[in-house]
C-alpha cells in the first residue's frame, strides 16, 4: 500500500491534503512532538479512543508539570488534568492548524483551567498577594509541596524555565510569569500592578515575541 | 496590522475568544498571511514556554477515566450498531469514511486498478473511481475539496497508459498517479506540467520514471478560476527535466 503511506505523510490535522506543499521532515524533538501531538487531535476529531490515549502518553507529563507548578496543589492538578484532556477529546475537532500549534493549543487549554481552579478556590487572590511580598525582582518560585525534594534535582528542572525567561525584558517576564505561571488573569495583573489592561497585553504579546526571536534557530522552529 | 487584531491574535492564541470571534478571526487569518505567521509565532513562542516547564510523571489511567465517564454519560452507545468510539457531540465518523482513510482507500483503489490494467475496460475503471470519490465527496467535508481528472493519450504507444490526478482545491496540490508508462531510453524521463491558460507557458513540475509513481505538484501558482482552465500534461524531456518542453507530449488532462 505504498499510496497509502505516501498519502499518509501529507495528510495534516486540517483534514485535507497538504494545505501549504509538502510536509517538511521534523528536524527536531520540538516539531517532532508537535507533529504527533497534532496527529492525535486529527485522529481524536474521527473520535479515535486509542489517538486520546496517545496524546495523554506524548504529552500528559507535560501538562501535569505545568499544572503542579502553577496550582500548588496535588490534588487541583491531577482534577484539572483530568479536566483539561476532557476539553482537549470534546474540542479536537476544533484544533485547525490556524492556531499554529496543537501543544500551544492544549497549553492555553490548561491554563485557562488552571485560572478557573484557582479562582474557585480563591488560591489566585493569596498567589499575588505572596507574589506582591516577595522581593521585586521576580522569580519562579513554586510552593514547597509540588518541589521534588531533591534541591539540586529542582535546580535542574526549572533551569530549562530560567533560562527561558531570563530572555525577556523585566517587564515582559514579570507578567509572562504572573499570566502563565501564576494563573492570573490579565485584568487581575493589571489591577494589582496598576497597569491598564492594553498595556499587560503588549507587554505579553512582546514578550512571547521576543522569546521566540531569542530561541536558537532549529529546523521547523522559525520560519 | 493594528492594536486591535494584535490583540485578538493574542487571546485566540491563549483561547480566551468565544466560539463566534474565533469564527471572524478565523477568516481574516485565511485572508491574511502576515497575520497567519503572526499567530503561529505567539503560538509558537507559547508552546517553548510551557514545554521548558518541568515534566512531572503524570498519573496514569486518566485518558481511560475520561472515555469511561463519557460511556456513562452515553450508555446507550455502547450498545448501539453505531461507531463506538464516536463522541456524542460529533457526527459519527466511521473508519472508512474518516478523511484520512477515505482519501487514502481512494488511491489505494487506484493501485490495486493498476494491477487488472489488463482485465479491466480502462474507461470502466476510471469512471468507477471517479463515482467512487463522487459519492465519498457527498459525505466528510475534508472530501469536498477533491476532485479526480484523467489523462488523455496523445500518441498510439500511450493507450494503455493509466494517469490520473487527484486535485485538492483547498491546498491547490495534485496529486498524479501514474503506472504502466513504456519505458524510455536512459536519458529520457517524464515531466509533468500544469497548463494555465492565463499564463505565458506550461509550468514544470517534477520528472519521473515508468514505474507506479504518485507525485505531489503543489506551488506552481496557478489555479483554476473563474474564466481561466487549468490542466496538466506529461511529455518527454531530458533526464533532469527542462523549464519548457522540448520533447513530445505523450499526456494531457481534462480541466480541472
Amino acid at each position: 500500500m505504498i499510496l497509502r503511506e505516501i498519502l499518509r505523510k501529507e495528510l495534516l490535522p486540517s483534514g485535507s491534503l497538504a494545505s501549504s506543499g509538502t510536509v517538511p521532515d521534523p528536524e527536531s524533538k520540538t516539531d517532532e512532538l508537535r507533529l504527533k501531538v497534532e496527529t492525535c487531535l486529527s485522529e481524536m476529531a474521527s473520535g479515535d479512543e486509542n489517538a486520546l490515549r496517545s496524546l495523554y502518553d506524548q504529552i500528559g507529563g507535560r501538562v501535569y508539570g505545568y499544572l503542579r507548578n502553577t496550582l500548588d496543589n496535588e490534588a487541583d492538578a491531577n482534577e484539572v488534568l483530568q479536566e483539561v484532556f476532557t476539553e482537549v477529546w470534546k474540542k479536537a475537532d476544533c484544533f485547525s492548524e490556524r492556531r499554529g500549534s496543537g501543544i500551544s493549543w492544549i497549553f492555553a487549554i490548561a491554563r485557562n483551567r488552571s485560572i478557573d481552579s484557582m479562582r474557585k478556590s480563591g488560591r489566585a487572590r493569596r498567589k499575588l498577594e505572596r507574589y506582591q511580598e516577595n522581593t521585586s525582582e521576580a522569580e519562579v518560585t513554586p510552593s514547597s509541596d509540588s518541589l521534588p525534594s531533591d534541591d539540586v534535582s529542582r535546580a535542574e528542572k526549572f533551569q530549562e524555565l530560567e533560562n527561558c525567561l531570563s530572555n525577556l525584558s523585566p517587564e515582559s517576564r514579570e507578567v509572562i510569569q504572573l499570566s502563565f505561571f501564576q494563573g492570573l488573569a490579565h485584568r487581575e495583573i493589571g489591577e494589582k500592578l496598576d497597569q491598564p489592561l492594553g498595556t499587560v497585553k503588549a507587554r505579553i504579546r512582546r514578550g512571547l515575541l521576543s522569546l521566540r526571536r531569542s530561541m536558537p534557530v532549529e529546523g521547523g522552529s522559525h520560519e | 496590522m493594528n492594536s486591535e487584531l494584535e490583540d485578538k491574535a493574542l487571546a485566540y492564541v491563549l483561547g480566551e475568544l468565544s466560539e463566534a470571534e474565533e469564527r471572524s478571526l478565523e477568516l481574516e487569518i485565511d485572508r491574511s498571511p502576515e497575520l497567519a505567521a503572526h499567530v503561529r509565532e505567539l503560538a509558537l513562542a507559547q508552546e517553548t514556554l510551557f514545554l521548558s516547564s518541568p515534566e512531572e510523571q503524570a498519573p496514569p489511567g486518566i485518558a481511560d477515566a475520561i472515555l469511561g465517564a463519557e460511556a456513562s454519560a452515553h450508555p446507550s452507545k455502547s450498545q448501539s450498531t453505531e461507531d463506538p468510539t464516536a463522541r456524542p457531540d460529533t457526527k459519527i465518523v466511521s473508519f472508512w469514511r474518516s478523511p484520512v482513510w477515505a482519501a487514502a482507500a481512494v488511491l489505494a483503489i487506484c493501485a490495486a486498478s493498476f494491477a487488472f490494467i489488463n482485465l479491466r475496460d480502462q474507461q470502466n475503471l476510471v469512471e468507477e473511481l471517479m463515482q467512487e470519490v463522487a459519492e465519498m465527496q457527498t459525505v466528510p467535508q475534508s472530501l469536498e475539496n477533491l476532485s479526480i481528472v484523467t489523462f488523455s493519450p496523445q500518441t498510439e504507444d500511450f493507450a494503455d497508459s493509466q494517469a490520473v490526478a487527484l486535485w485538492d482545491s483547498a491546498s491547490e496540490t495534485a496529486y498524479l498517479v501514474v503506472g504502466s508508462l513504456p519505458e524510455l531510453e536512459s536519458d529520457r524521463a517524464y515531466q509533468i506540467w500544469a497548463l494555465d491558460d492565463s499564463q505565458p507557458g506550461p509550468i514544470p513540475g517534477d520528472t519521473f520514471g515508468s514505474g507506479e509513481e504518485v507525485l505531489t505538484f503543489d506551488s506552481f501558482g496557478s489555479a483554476p478560476s473563474e474564466g481561466r482552465s487549468l490542466k496538466f500534461a506529461v511529455s518527454i524531456e531530458p533526464i533532469g527535466g527542462s523549464t519548457s518542453p522540448t520533447g513530445p507530449v505523450v499526456l494531457v488532462s481534462g480541466e480541472v
